[in-house]
């Protein structure tokens, strides 16, 4: 729920419960001042009434005999008393009035004295009050919600700013947030915790990124100097046992620098060192990779089958060595994870390019695979960082990037997006 | 031959100023930026093989103050650095080749005979190792004056092997060396197996000597016996 909407239900609950305590109160209220002004009435009726009865004019109790009641002949004088009564009109219409009895001597005879006032005119005003009461109740609100609307579009503008840049916010882009210029005190605040927020996020991720590349760059000289002498002892050693522990050394050595190398282009690529753009053609490159690794290819006895739709929208411009990394690990992969006598297809237009390969059935999801140092198979020697590559470059062109495995079957959908 | 080597590691300077000594050159040693500075400006060398992170200034400014002085031998860069960028600087201001770290001595040392070479017009073109011949700018291979034709890896191993002698060369050399990171595609190293098996058999039925050796389990020695 927005805020706004939100503060509107606040604002019309507590509007509408304080505009139905006034109502009643006020209703209370004013019923009160015409029940008293009738009673008022009433009394100042029953003086007139009594002069009249004392000079023998019955004219009103004969003429109105529902607001003027009298009976002769009672035995004591009892105290006033004021109650509310029903009476069926004519028109056989319940009519509520407020009636005064008394017991006045009149000519030395007690007289019972029932006056009557309707209470239908209290009613109507009533009526009234509530109806004024809910109009001014609409119109209130109404007013509440307009000011409310475009007060607080003006009010949180600046936090929806701040809002919409940390949206936007991309920690490997480098473009910082732009400071909102606002006079309240909280949204500064606000600015000033985030601007420094992102800024240390910034920092921290930079040094992480600049560690591994610089980590991996300082393994090479050693791994040199170790490679360098396993060559030299394997020249100096002829006993059979120490031979094939060098070739252990070299194998792990071998590999150790693969991985090693493959970490200091993922970390290139993240660090986007890769920024020269020129245009290259992908049919070409998946041409040039499947010549490559020809060699291979033919020793797996591996059944190519290529669809290739040049179209100059191939042709884009982008860095041609990320488009070269990609086709590569792509292509290896389907080399190196395929079966004796298996198939490749490889299906390119301007809008995707699609690589199938036989192989074997996945016991991870795929998507899995995506990640640094993943393998299907923990013990296979592969580094588990082709991948990775390849979804860092997917997302540095802005290229979606699908992994499906079906039983043995393998296919990765490069969707371009252009 | 007489080979300067630019590099600050001490351990890795002893190793291949060792190995190239054994392989018959004269090789010279600068651990810093003015030491070899100083070196080429006053010798001759016909190789120089420089690293690009060195103390007291860039391997890159070596590069170029070597073409400064109008040397003719090559220029081999060695650098843990594989950047694209250096590369191509470094093969700009006119280094031969690029050789990143780690890398294999067999490796360096077939670059460096290579390169010498390619520089060394005046000199004997051809490689000759008892009854072999290679023609480096025809690729061709006659053993006792008879053509082996041979495919294009299978040359590059006899090349390789021939430029190598007497060394054991381990299986990760040699896939290194004609593949490079593309072997990681290979299940297993039989693949090098059947490669050398075939060159061995084209080359033994034409020649009266074995110059393929395996040494078990590592793999190969190159042998003119």
């Amino acid at each position: 729920m927005k805020l706004l909407s939100k503060t509107n239900r606040y604002y019309l609950s507590s509007v509408a419960l304080l505009m139905t305590i006034g109502g009643i109160i006020l209703f209370f209220m004013i019923s009160g001042i015409i029940r008293n002004q009738i009673q008022k009435v009433l009394s100042y009726e029953v003086e007139e009434f009594t002069e009249k009865i004392e000079q023998g004019d019955y004219g009103s109790y004969l003429l109105n005999p529902i607001e003027f009641e009298l009976d002769s002949i009672q035995k004591s004088i009892k105290p006033d008393e004021i109650s509310d009564t029903l009476i069926t009109s004519s028109e056989d219409e319940r009519i509520p009035y407020l009636q005064l009895t008394t017991y006045k001597k009149i000519n030395s005879k007690i007289y019972k004295l029932t006056l009557r006032e309707s209470l239908i005119q209290s009613k109507d005003i009533l009526l009234g009050i509530a109806s004024s009461m809910t109009l001014l109740f609409i119109l209130l609100l109404i007013g509440l919600l307009l000011i409310n609307n475009a007060l607080s579009k003006r009010l949180w503008k600046p936090f929806y700013a701040i809002l919409n840049q940390l949206k936007e916010f991309q920690i490997r882009t480098p473009a910082q947030l732009t400071p909102v210029t606002t006079d309240v005190q909280e949204f500064t605040e606000l600015n000033q915790a985030i601007f420094t927020m992102t800024e240390r996020i910034r920092n921290d991720y930079e040094g992480l990124k600049e560690f591994t590349e610089n980590a991996s760059h300082e393994f090479q000289t050693p791994l040199a100097i170790i490679k360098s002498n396993i060559d030299w002892l394997l020249q100096q050693v002829s006993d059979k046992e120490q031979i094939l522990s060098l070739e252990r050394i070299e194998s792990s050595i071998n590999r150790m620098s693969k991985t090693n190398k493959a970490l200091l282009l993922l970390a290139k690529i993240e660090n986007r060192n890769f920024n020269q753009y020129e245009n290259a053609s992908l049919e070409s490159l998946v041409l040039e990779t499947l010549e490559s690794y020809e060699d291979f290819i033919q020793a797996k006895g591996l059944l190519i089958k290529k669809q290739l739709f040049n179209n100059q929208k191939n042709n884009r411009p982008v860095n041609k060595s990320l488009l070269q990394i990609l086709t590569n690990n792509l292509i290896s992969n389907a080399i190196k994870h395929n079966i004796l006598k298996g198939y490749i297809h490889i299906y390119l237009d301007e809008n995707k390019l699609i690589i199938k390969n036989s192989g074997h059935k996945l016991t991870v999801d795929p998507h899995k695979l995506f990640d640094r140092f993943a393998k299907d198979n923990p013990s296979s020697e592969s580094s588990g960082l082709g991948l990775a590559m390849v979804k860092q470059i997917c997302e540095i062109l802005h290229y979606d990037i699908k992994y499906q495995c079906q039983e043995n079957e393998h296919i990765i959908t490069i969707s371009f997006n252009l | 031959m007489k080979i300067l080597l630019v590099e600050d590691e001490i351990s890795l300077v002893e190793t291949i100023s060792h190995y190239l000594k054994e392989e018959g050159y004269l090789c010279e040693i600068a651990t810093d930026y003015n030491m070899a500075i100083e070196k080429i400006g006053v010798y001759e060398y016909d190789c120089i093989l420089v690293d690009i992170t060195l103390p007291h200034g860039s391997g890159l400014d070596v590069v170029d103050s070597y073409k400064r002085h109008e040397h003719n031998g090559g220029i081999i860069i060695i650098s843990a650095k594989n950047s694209v960028d250096d590369k191509i600087k470094g093969l700009e201001l006119g280094a031969d080749d690029y050789l990143t770290k780690p890398f294999h001595l067999h490796e360096l040392n077939t670059r460096i005979k290579s390169l010498h070479r390619r520089l060394n017009f005046s000199g004997e073109r051809l490689i000759k190792l008892k009854d072999i011949v290679i023609d480096p700018d025809a690729k061709s291979v006659t053993v006792n004056d008879t053509m082996v034709p041979l495919t294009k890896k299978e040359y590059e191993i006899l090349l390789f092997f021939i430029q190598n002698p007497k060394r054991v060369l381990s299986k990760g050399s040699i896939a290194e060396h004609l593949w490079g990171d593309h072997m990681d595609v290979a299940d297993s190293y039989d693949f090098i197996y059947s490669q050398i098996k075939n060159v061995r058999k084209k080359i033994n039925s034409k020649s009266s000597f074995n110059y393929f050796h395996a040494v078990y389990g590592v793999g190969y020695k190159f042998l003119d016996q």
